[in-house]
C-alpha cells in the first residue's frame, strides 16, 4: 500500500511528467521563469554521522515495501506497520519501526546520469563527495570538505573520521585537492574484538607518557632560538599545531571518544555485540565527543567477534550488500555457477540484516534519549538499490533508478515518507525525485554552508559544493 | 594571428613596464582628489609642464559611437592622470557632448574640444557623421560583452558549468551561439518580450523588479541596460557569425605610477575588430583589479589608488585581456633609505623596488646560517659536522663565492636539481615501468651534471623518439598518453601557463582561448606511444569542439613546412628561441623561487597579464641574462647565490615586517618531504655523508669483480656437478614463456575464444600477431607477476613440467582476473576460475606441457603461480636454468648457453650481495633527495612528497599540517633516527656529544645556555641511552631545525 499523503506534493513542477524535480528544472529553466519560493533555511546540524551500508542495500527488502509486486519477483519479507500510522517497513526493519517517528524515508533517491555511479567504486565516491565520479577535478569528500570549512568542536580527535573503513571501497575516500590534514581518519580493525585499540592514536610502544612529558619539557627550554624569526607564520603554525598533535597523543578524552569499554555492557548489548552494532556504537561516541563527520562503512567481517566469542561466517567473504546471488539466503551465497555475488550472506542473516536492524534502532533510540539528535544529522545511505526482477541465480543486480535513504535529527521532520517508486519498486512515480547532489546539497544547507561561496584549487579554479544539487526541502 | 598578438602583446606589457620603473617624481603633500565641478574651491595643484590626451582628434562616425578621454599632465617628466581635474568645453554644444569624460555624438558637423589643466591647455577637433543612420545593437560585442561587464557570465553566476537557476551563458562569453539560445529559445521565450521590452525578465531580474538569486546588477543608468533594452526592442537579433575582436589596446599601456596628489587614472579600451574597423568599448568592458586593496577601479575604468603597493588592473572585453600594472606609493613615516651592501645587479634591481616602495631591506646572515641554506638549497642536504667547522674558521672574503662554486659543481646538486625536473614530469615507476623510470631520472641528471644549456635539453625532450627503454627524453611522453594532457603539462613546466580552463571554456583571466588550447594541443595529437616506443606519425587531427574546426599545431607559420615536419619541432623551436616571450622568464623565474623561497611571478607557473611580477625589472634583467649566458641554469643560481638578497637574514626590521613579495628578508620554509628525511637521517648520523659515496662504491666494485673472476674460474668445475643433481630431480618446471598481450573487446567472449597460441601441442616457434613466443626469466613462480597496466587483454603463458613418475600435484594459481589452464592439451578446471583456484595436476611420467591463459577486464594483468616446496633445487637456480641443464651439452644453443651462464653467476649470494649494495650507492636509494625516484612513505607523503601525477608545484603542500606534528612527535621515522643517532654519539662526552649534534643537525655551535640545558638533561635521566635518544629527538623536533632560514 502506498501513501501519498506522506510527502508527496504536486507542486508547480509536476505538469514536467518526468518527475526528476531539481535535475530537470536545472536542465530546462523553469525557476528562472517562475519566481520559487524561497527555499527553507535550517541550518540546525553541527554534525554529521552517515551510515554508509555499502554494496547497493535492497530498497524493496527494506524501506519501500513492494507486496504487490509480481509473485515471482516479490520480497518475501511482509509489510509491517512503524510507530506512525500509514507509515511501512518491511519486517526486516521490525525493531526500527519503533522509531519511525524520529525519521524521514526518502523512496525516491535515483543516480540522475544511468551509468556513472552504477559500480561500488564509482557509487562510494559517489557518496563520499556527492559528486558525479570521473569529472574533471578529483573531488574531496564531503567529509574533508566540513573539516576544511568548520574545523573541529575537539581538537584532541581528527575531525573526519570513518569507522572503521574497512568495506570493500573504504579506500577510496579522498581528500581531493584540499590539504592532506583533512584526510578522512580510519579507525581500521573491528570495535567489536575485545583486544581492539586504535592505531597511531596514541603514543609509540616504548615512550611512555612520562618519557614524552620529559621530552616536550626539553623542546620547550630548547626551542626558543627560533621565536617570531621574520614573523614567519609557518614556524607559528607548527608550532600550534605540535601543540594539537601533543593534545591529541596525550589526552585521555582522545582514547576516552574510542574506548567502547568506558560504556555499559547493557548499552553494548542494545546495539548488537557483533561487529556492526559496535561499530554504531563507536559513531555515536564519536559524534558526542564532537566529532564533525563520521562515516560508519560497517562490513561484517568473516573472521569476526560476537558476544566476545570468535565466530566465522563460512563462506562470507566480502558481507557487504551485493545481492547479485542468493539474495534470500539463510547463510552464505555461494551458490553453483555463481556470479558476482558469491561471499556475501543472505539478506535476512544476522550478519546482514539482523545486525543492521538492531544496531540501527539502538542507534537512534539512543541519539534521542542523549538529545544528539537535536543537532546531529543522522543519514542512512548506500549506492543504489536493486533490481525489482530477480536474476536467474535468485539474486538482485544493482538499480539506480530508485532507491531509498533514510535521515534523522538536526530538524529532520519524523514519520515522514517522501516519493514513491512503482508496484515492483523500480521507477519513481513522485513528482519529486533527489539525486546524491541533492543529498550532498542537504548535508551543507543543514550545516549552513553557503554554497554559493567556492572552494579554491590551489590552481585557483573555483570549486562549488553540490553545484548540481539542492537540498532536499521535505528535510527542513 | 594569435600566438603573434600573444608574444606580442606579453613582450609589450612588459617592456613598457620596465620603462617605468626609472621614472623620477617629486614628492608632493597629500591632497583630496579633485572634482572638476567645483574648480574655484581646490587647492593649487602642482603646476604641469605638459599636457597630453591619448587621442589627437576625435572622430565619432555612427549614432552610438563615444570616445573615452584620458588626459595626461608630466611633472618633473613622470607622468600623472588629471583627466577627473582638467576642465572640457566643446565649442559646439550641438554636436557633441561630455559624459564622464567620454564625447558622445549630437549631430553631424565639425567642432572643438578644449581641455585646461592649470594653466595648460589641449585643442582637439571633432568630427561627428552618420548621427542620423540607424545602428543596431551587434549582438556579440554589445549584447554578450555587457552580460559579462555586469557579471552575469561570471563563473559564480550563470557562466558557471551549470548556470544559476536554470539560466545558462557561456563563461565570460566565450560561445554566443550558447548564450543565444538562452536568452532567445529557453525558458520558452519568457526571458524576452519584443512587445514590451522593459518587461523581459532580461532586464526586470538583475533590476530586482522580480526576485533575482544574484542580487540587484543592473541600473537604468548602466550602460548595460540601454544595450539590452535596446536590443530586445530591436528584435532580439542575434547576427552570428559576427565579427572577432581581434585584439583590444588600453590607455595609458603597460604601467602607471599612481602618488599623491594624483591617485587616480582614467583607462580607455579600444577594440580592433575583423572587419577593419576599431571602436571605443571603455563602457562594455570589465575591469577588475588583482589586489583591491592596493588600487580599486570602478564599471567606468577609472582607477583609485588605496594604499603602497602594487596591484594589476585586467580589462577584459570578449575574448581580449590587457593588464595595465598599477603601483601605488605612500610616504612611510620615518623611512630612510640607509644605502645597504650590494653585491651585484640582483641587489640594484630588487634595492630599487623596495626603495621605490619604502621598505627596508634586512642585513647579511651569519656564516652558519648561510652555509645551512646554501647546502639545502643546492644540494638538498645538511653539511656535516665537520664541513660546519671548516667553513666556520675559514675568514677568507671569498669563502661564501668559492662554497657556491664547489656546490654547484657537486653530484650532490646535479641529483637534487634532477629531482626537481623530474617531479614535474612525473617520472615514477608506477607508469613508467621496467627501469624506465631509472633511464629518464639518469638522463635529467647528467643534463644538470653537464649543465646542458637548457633551450637544448628542452628541446631534445620535446622532440624526443624512440624505444622508452633506451631513448630516456621519449619518456617524457610515455608517462602522459594523451595529447591533452601533454598540451597541459607542457604549458604548465616551460610556459609557466595553467591553459587547463580553455579546455572548456576560455580561460577566466587569461588570454588562453580555446583556440590556443586546442592548436597547443594539436601539436601533440600526432605523437604515440605504442608498445613502448614513442612514434611520430602522419596522421591526428585536433578539433576545435565548440565549431569543429581542424586546429592548426600551434608554431606552424607556414603550411607547406607542415606535411613533412614533426609538429613538436615546429612547437619546440618556437618555444626555446629567445624572443619566446614566456621561455626564459618561466625558468628563472623556478630558478628564483626554489632558492629564495618565493617566485618574482607566484605561483612559477601562473603566468598571466592578470598575476603581475613583483619586480618587473628584475626578472626582465634575469631573463636576459639567462638567454645571453646560453640559457647556463648554473649561471643564474651562482648570480642568485652571491647576491646580498640571497645572502640576508630572515630578521626582519621595521620597515619590512609586512614585506611578503618583495625579497626585503629571507624567508623561514619548512623543509621539503625529501630534505627533512636525510636531515633527520645525516643529523642522527645515520645516514653517511654522500661525499663517501664514491670510494665506498669503488670498494665494491672492485669486489664484485674479483668475485666474478673466481666464479668464472669455476665454472667448468660446476658445470657437470650441476648437471648430475638436476638429473637426479624427481620433479622440475622450466621457465615461463609468454604469448601476447591480444587485446579484447568482450571479457566473457575472451575466455571463451581460442586465439593462436591455444594450440597443442604448444609450438614454440609459432608466430602471431608480429610476435611469438618469449621466454620470461622475470616471470617467478610463489609471487605476483604484473604482465601488463592495460585493461582487456589476454595473456598466454606456458611451461614444461617434468616429473620422474606418475603424481599429482597441487598448485594455487591467482589469474587477474579470469583463467583457464590445460595440461598436456587437456582443460585441467571444469569453468574457468577466479583467483584462488587450487588445481590438481595429474602428471605424466616425463615431460608435460601446461597452458595457462589469463584474461583481464578492467586495470592491470598479472598472475601468480603457486607450488609448494616441489620446485626448489639445491643449485639455487631458477627454472629456465634448470631447463637448460637438462638439456645434454651438445643441444645447447649459443642463447641458451648465455642464459645459463648468466643464471649461474646470478645464484651467487655473495656476488648477488655485492651488486646489490653498488646498484644501492648508484643509485643513491638511501638518500631522499639524492635517489631516482621517490620512494613512497607515511613520512614522506604526510611531508607533501609529490605523487608526480601533475606537473604542478602546486602538488607540494609547504603550510604545516597536524599530520606532520603527528610524525615528528610520535612518527617511527623521528624516533628511530634518535634512537640510531643515539648509538653513534653516545661514544662522545657530553661536551662534544652536544656540539657535535648541534653542528650536525643546525649547523652551528650550541650556546652555552644550549650546553647548560642539555647538560643537566643528560645528567638527570638515569639511562644513558634513552637520555641521548631524547635529547636527539629534541633537537631535531626544533623549529631551527624543521625549517630553512
Amino acid at each position: 500500500m502506498e501513501h501519498e499523503h506522506f510527502g508527496t506534493r504536486l507542486g508547480r513542477r509536476s505538469f514536467i511528467g518526468l518527475g526528476v524535480g531539481s535535475l530537470v528544472t536545472a536542465l530546462t529553466g523553469l525557476d528562472a521563469i517562475a519566481a520559487p519560493a524561497p527555499e527553507k533555511r535550517g541550518a540546525r546540524a553541527k554534525r554529521v554521522l552517515v551510515i554508509f551500508e555499502q554494496g547497493g542495500l535492497s530498497h524493496i527488502d527494506t524501506w519501500d515495501p513492494k507486496p504487490d509486486a509480481p509473485l515471482e519477483h516479490r520480497s518475501p519479507f511482509k509489510p509491517v506497520g512503524t510507530k506512525v500510522p500509514g507509515m511501512q517497513f518491511t519486517e526486516l526493519l521490525s525493531k526500527t519501526a519503533k522509531f519511525a517517528d524520529k525519521l524521514t524515508v526518502v523512496r525516491c533517491m535515483i543516480q540522475p546520469t544511468p551509468g556513472i555511479g552504477n559500480s561500488h567504486p564509482k557509487g562510494a565516491q559517489y557518496i563520499y563527495t556527492g559528486e558525479a565520479p570521473g569529472g574533471p577535478v578529483e573531488m574531496p569528500d564531503i567529509g574533508s570538505v566540513l573539516a576544511s570549512k568548520l574545523g573541529t568542536e575537539a581538537l584532541y580527535l581528527p575531525s573526519n573520521i570513518m569507522v572503521p573503513g574497512t568495506s570493500e571501497m573504504g579506500h577510496l575516500t579522498s581528500v581531493g585537492f584540499l590539504p592532506p590534514g583533512y584526510t578522512c581518519f580510519k579507525t581500521g580493525g573491528s570495535p567489536a574484538k575485545p583486544d581492539w585499540r586504535v592505531p597511531n592514536l596514541g603514543l609509540m610502544a616504548g615512550i611512555d607518557e612520562g618519557r614524552f612529558k620529559n621530552r616536550k619539557d626539553l623542546l620547550s627550554s630548547l626551542d626558543v632560538g627560533f621565536v617570531n624569526v621574520g614573523g614567519s607564520k609557518d614556524a607559528a603554525a607548527m608550532q600550534s599545531l605540535m601543540g594539537q598533535a601533543e593534545d591529541m597523543l596525550t589526552n585521555p578524552l582522545t582514547r576516552k571518544a574510542f574506548d567502547l569499554e568506558s560504556e555499559t555492557p547493557q548499552m553494548r548489548e542494545k546495539y548488537g555485540m557483533g561487529h556492526r552494532g559496535q561499530c554504531y556504537l563507536l559513531g555515536r561516541k564519536l559524534i558526542e565527543a564532537g566529532v564533525r563527520y563520521v562515516m560508519v562503512d560497517s562490513r561484517e567481517p568473516m573472521d569476526t567477534f560476537v558476544d566476545g566469542k570468535a565466530t566465522r561466517f563460512d563462506g562470507g567473504g566480502n558481507m557487504n550488500w551485493d545481492h547479485h546471488d542468493a539474495i534470500y539466503s539463510k547463510s552464505h551465497t555461494n551458490v553453483p555457477n555463481g556470479g558476482a555475488g558469491a561471499g556475501r550472506y543472505g539478506i535476512a542473516t544476522w550478519p546482514m540484516m539482523g545486525s543492521t536492524d538492531q544496531a540501527l534502532a539502538a542507534l537512534i533510540e539512543d541519539m534521542d534519549q542523549r538529545g544528539l539528535l537535536d543537532d546531529t544529522l543522522l543519514c542512512f545511505v548506500t549506492e543504489f538499490g536493486r533490481t525489482p526482477k530477480m536474476n536467474e541465480r535468485q539474486g538482485r543486480d544493482h538499480w539506480t533508478n530508485a532507491f531509498s535513504f533514510a535521515f534523522a535529527g538536526a530538524g529532520v521532520p519524523g514519520g515522514q515518507v517522501v516519493g514513491s517508486t512503482d508496484k515492483e519498486g523500480g521507477y519513481i512515480t513522485s513528482s519529486m525525485a533527489y539525486t546524491l547532489e541533492d543529498y550532498a546539497a542537504t548535508i551543507y544547507e543543514k550545516l549552513g554552508i553557503d554554497r554559493s561561496k567556492p572552494l579554491h584549487m590551489p590552481s585557483g579554479r573555483p570549486i562549488y559544493l553540490a553545484a548540481k544539487g539542492k537540498p532536499i526541502p521535505e528535510l527542513f | 594571428m594569435i600566438l603573434i598578438s600573444l608574444m606580442r602583446n606579453c613582450l609589450t606589457i612588459l617592456l613598457a613596464a620596465l620603462g617605468h620603473a626609472s621614472f623620477g617624481y617629486a614628492a608632493t603633500p597629500l591632497q583630496k582628489p579633485v572634482v572638476k565641478t567645483v574648480p574655484a574651491l581646490l587647492p593649487a595643484l602642482p603646476k604641469a609642464e605638459r599636457l597630453e590626451a591619448n587621442v589627437s582628434e576625435i572622430k565619432l562616425e555612427s549614432r552610438r559611437a563615444y570616445r573615452q578621454l584620458v588626459v595626461t599632465a608630466y611633472f618633473n617628466g613622470a607622468a600623472r592622470d588629471v583627466t577627473q581635474s582638467a576642465i572640457f568645453r566643446v565649442a559646439d554644444e550641438k554636436i557633441a557632448s561630455l559624459q564622464k569624460g567620454r564625447v558622445h555624438p549630437l549631430n553631424d558637423g565639425n567642432t572643438r574640444l578644449t581641455i585646461s589643466f592649470g594653466d595648460k591647455n589641449l585643442a582637439l577637433p571633432i568630427s561627428v557623421s552618420h548621427f542620423a543612420e540607424a545602428e543596431p545593437i551587434r549582438f556579440k560585442s554589445e549584447t554578450v560583452a555587457a552580460l559579462t561587464k555586469n557579471g552575469c557570465s561570471a563563473g559564480s553566476c550563470h557562466g558557471s558549468p551549470h548556470g544559476k537557476g536554470g539560466f545558462s551563458l557561456s563563461l565570460f562569453g566565450y560561445d554566443p551561439r550558447i548564450d543565444k539560445v538562452s536568452l532567445v529559445r529557453d525558458g520558452f521565450n519568457r526571458r524576452l518580450d519584443i512587445m514590451q521590452p522593459e518587461g523581459s525578465l532580461m532586464l526586470k531580474k538583475p533590476l530586482l523588479e522580480v526576485s533575482h538569486g544574484g542580487g540587484k546588477k543592473l541600473r537604468k543608468t548602466d550602460t548595460a541596460y540601454r544595450v539590452f533594452r535596446d536590443w530586445i526592442y530591436e528584435g532580439a537579433n542575434v547576427d552570428l557569425p559576427a565579427v572577432e575582436c581581434e585584439k583590444v589596446v588600453i590607455f595609458p599601456g603597460a604601467a602607471r605610477v599612481l602618488k599623491a596628489p594624483f591617485l587616480q587614472q582614467q583607462m580607455s579600451v579600444l577594440a580592433y575588430f575583423s572587419d577593419g574597423s576599431a571602436r571605443d568599448v571603455s563602457a562594455l568592458a570589465h575591469y577588475e583589479s588583482s589586489h583591491p586593496d592596493v588600487a580599486e577601479v570602478d564599471a567606468d575604468g577609472l582607477i583609485v589608488g588605496k594604499a603602497r603597493g602594487q596591484a594589476a588592473i585586467s580589462v577584459r572585453y570578449l575574448n581580449a585581456l590587457q593588464s595595465l600594472y598599477v603601483t601605488v606609493i605612500e610616504d612611510v613615516k620615518g623611512f630612510q633609505w640607509n644605502n645597504p651592501v650590494e653585491i651585484n645587479w640582483v641587489d640594484k634591481l630588487v634595492n630599487e623596488k623596495l626603495k621605490q616602495l619604502q621598505y627596508l631591506p634586512s642585513g647579511t646572515c651569519r656564516d652558519d646560517e648561510f652555509l645551512r641554506r646554501v647546502y639545502l638549497d643546492l644540494t638538498g642536504l645538511l653539511p656535516t659536522a665537520e664541513k660546519t667547522r671548516e667553513f666556520l674558521k675559514i675568514s677568507a672574503p671569498d669563502k661564501r663565492a668559492k662554497l657556491i662554486d664547489a656546490l654547484l659543481d657537486s653530484e650532490e646538486f646535479a641529483r637534487f636539481q634532477a629531482l626537481k625536473k623530474a617531479d614535474l614530469m612525473r617520472v615514477s615507476p608506477r607508469k613508467l615501468k621496467d627501469g624506465r623510470a631509472e633511464l629518464f631520472s639518469k638522463w635529467l641528471i647528467e643534463r644538470v651534471r653537464q649543465n646542458t644549456p637548457y633551450n637544448q635539453w628542452t628541446h631534445a625532450l620535446l622532440t624526443a623518439s624512440g624505444d622508452t627503454k633506451k631513448a630516456a627524453p621519449a619518456n617524457y611522453y610515455l608517462a602522459i598518453d594523451d595529447e591533452k594532457e601533454r598540451a597541459e603539462m607542457t604549458s604548465q613546466i616551460f610556459m609557466g601557463s595553467r591553459i587547463e580552463c580553455a579546455r572548456c571554456h576560455n580561460h577566466p583571466f587569461e588570454n588562453w582561448t580555446m583556440r590556443d588550447y586546442y592548436s597547443i594541443t594539436a601539436v601533440f595529437a600526432r605523437t604515440k606511444a605504442e608498445k613502448g616506443e614513442i612514434k611520430a606519425v602522419n596522421s591526428g587531427e585536433v578539433l576545435l569542439p565548440t565549431s569543429g574546426e581542424r586546429m592548426k599545431p600551434w608554431g606552424l607559420t607556414d603550411e607547406k613546412t607542415q606535411a613533412k615536419t614533426d609538429r613538436r619541432a615546429l612547437f619546440a623551436d618556437w618555444l626555446t628561441k629567445p624572443d619566446n616571450p614566456l621561455f626564459a622568464r618561466v625558468e628563472v623565474n623556478r630558478i628564483w623561487a626554489d632558492l629564495i623561497g618565493r617566485g618574482i611571478v607566484e605561483a612559477v607557473d601562473d603566468f598571466r597579464s592578470s598575476n603581475p611580477p613583483s619586480n618587473v625589472p628584475l626578472l626582465e634583467a634575469l631573463a636576459a641574462e639567462f638567454i645571453k649566458s646560453g640559457y647556463d641554469r648554473k649561471h643564474i643560481m651562482r648570480l642568485i647565490c652571491n647576491s646580498q638578497t640571497y645572502q640576508r637574514t630572515t630578521q626582519t626590521n621595521d620597515f619590512n615586517v609586512t614585506d611578503e613579495t618583495l625579497f626585503s628578508h629571507a624567508r623561514v620554509r619548512l623543509l621539503s618531504a625529501e630534505q627533512l628525511r636525510d636531515a633527520l637521517r645525516l643529523a642522527t648520523r645515520s645516514l653517511p655523508d654522500a661525499e663517501t659515496i664514491e670510494p665506498s662504491l669503488q670498494d665494491y666494485q672492485k669486489r664484485a669483480e674479483k668475485r666474478r673472476a673466481e666464479l668464472e674460474n669455476d665454472y667448468k668445475t660446476w658445470l657437470p656437478g650441476a648437471q648430475n643433481e638436476v638429473a637426479q630431480l624427481p620433479l622440475r618446471a622450466g621457465g615461463w614463456f609468454l604469448a601476447g598481450p591480444f587485446a579484447h573487446s568482450d571479457f566473457e567472449k575472451a575466455v571463451e575464444t581460442a586465439l593462436a597460441p591455444e594450440k597443442f601441442p604448444i609450438d614454440l616457434s609459432a608466430r602471431f600477431e608480429n610476435s611469438g613466443w618469449q621466454l620470461r626469466p622475470d616471470l617467478e613462480d610463489n609471487r605476483k607477476n604484473n604482465l601488463s597496466t592495460d585493461n582487456n587483454q589476454v595473456h598466454y603463458l606456458g611451461r614444461r613440467i617434468y616429473s620422474a613418475k606418475a603424481q599429482t600435484l597441487e598448485v594455487q594459481i591467482d589469474p587477474d582476473e579470469r583463467g583457464r589452464l590445460w595440461l598436456n592439451g587437456k582443460e585441467a578446471t571444469k569453468n574457468p576460475f577466479n583467483n584462488g583456484q587450487k588445481v590438481k595436476l595429474e602428471l605424466q611420467p616425463g615431460d608435460n606441457d601446461l597452458l595457462l591463459k589469463i584474461v583481464n577486464g578492467g586495470g592491470e594483468a598479472n598472475f601468480s603461480f603457486r607450488a609448494d616446496e616441489t620446485f626448489k633445487n639445491n643449485l639455487n637456480l631458477p627454472p629456465h636454468a634448470v631447463e637448460i641443464l637438462a638439456l645434454p651439452n651438445d643441444k645447447r644453443s649459443e642463447e641458451q648457453k648465455n642464459l645459463l651462464h648468466e643464471a649461474y653467476f646470478e645464484a651467487d649470494k655473495n656476488l648477488n650481495s655485492l651488486n646489490a649494495q653498488i646498484t644501492q650507492l648508484e643509485n643513491r636509494s638511501d638518500y631522499a633527495t639524492q635517489r631516482l625516484y621517490p620512494a613512497d612513505s607515511t613520512f614522506a607523503t604526510a611531508f607533501g612528497q609529490p605523487k608526480r601525477e601533475t606537473a604542478c608545484t602546486c602538488e607540494r603542500t609547504n603550510s604545516p599540517t597536524l599530520l606532520q606534528a603527528l610524525e615528528l612527535l610520535n612518527g617511527d621515522m623521528a624516533q628511530q633516527a634518535a634512537s640510531s643517532g643515539a648509538d653513534k654519539y653516545m661514544k662522545f662526552d657530553d661536551q662534544k656529544l652536544i656540539e657535535e649534534l648541534y653542528l650536525s643537525a643546525l649547523a652551528r655551535f650550541p650556546t652555552a645556555k644550549e650546553i647548560g640545558v642539555a647538560k643537566s638533561f643528560l645528567a638527570k635521566t638515569p639511562d644513558r641511552k634513552t637520555a641521548v635518544t631524547d635529547l636527539i629527538w629534541t633537537v631535531t623536533n626544533t623549529r631551527e631545525f624543521l625549517f630553512q632560514h
